[in-house]
């Protein structure tokens, strides 16, 4: 998968656990990051 | 980040097949609550051992991701070799175990070895509960399969930017 793919994939995994603002996401690479956080901010819309 | 835009970065089409294999997945991986599993971090508490180029470092290694992967370790075995002219396969079924072919050539980054692990252990999974391997979606499917299994971090970080594998 690229990067946005893993971003909306990794919106759905927080999603699925049930957290907003998963601690988890400072380990991904920059740019992964931010497609995530966007996603989890797009899917709360 | 303060100024955070909520939008997704992906086509509808993508995010159509992402949404449709996500529960699927999640089924057939026997996953259940995902958020009874650990995700695994790329951090010294998840991967205490030190590493080095060294056959009890990566077996090691090996030993923790197959823990990780809910894989039974009596039903896998590392298979080292020199660098293949042609790529070898992703793992190899010997009767009830599976060898898992690994490169020396793949040991230099102990991140990506671990999502090269990863990757052939997702695998592994898909092919025990039935996948159709003919399936054209497949490396993507096995790719997804790993951040539904909680080790997707170190395959995103091993991905290409934009043109999906």
């Amino acid at each position: 998968m690229n990067w946005p793919m893993y971003g909306y994939a990794f919106a759905k995994y927080a999603k699925a656990r049930g957290e907003d603002k998963p601690s988890w996401i400072r380990h991904l690479r920059e740019d992964i990051k931010i497609f995530t956080r966007e996603a989890i901010k797009w899917m709360k819309k | 980040m303060l100024f955070t835009k909520a939008r997704v970065h992906i086509d509808d089409a993508t995010r159509e097949w992402i949404d449709e294999q996500w529960p699927w997945l999640v089924e057939k991986l026997n996953m259940g609550d995902l958020s009874e599993h650990l995700i695994i971090e790329p951090t010294d508490e998840f991967f205490p051992h030190k590493w080095e180029p060294s056959r009890e470092a990566i077996e090691n290694l090996f030993a923790t991701v197959v823990e990780y992967a809910e894989v039974d370790p009596a039903r896998v075995e590392l298979g080292l070799l020199e660098p293949q002219d042609e790529m070898p396969a992703a793992l190899i079924k010997q009767d009830d175990k599976y060898l898992l072919p690994l490169e020396i050539s793949e040991l230099g980054d102990p991140a990506v070895t671990i999502a090269i692990l990863a990757r052939k252990l997702a695998l592994l999974r898909l092919t025990e509960a039935g996948l159709d391997m003919e399936r054209d979606d497949l490396p993507l499917l096995m790719d997804l399969a790993c951040v539904v299994m909680g080790l997707g971090i170190f395959n995103a970080n091993a991905a290409v930017p934009q043109v999906p594998r």
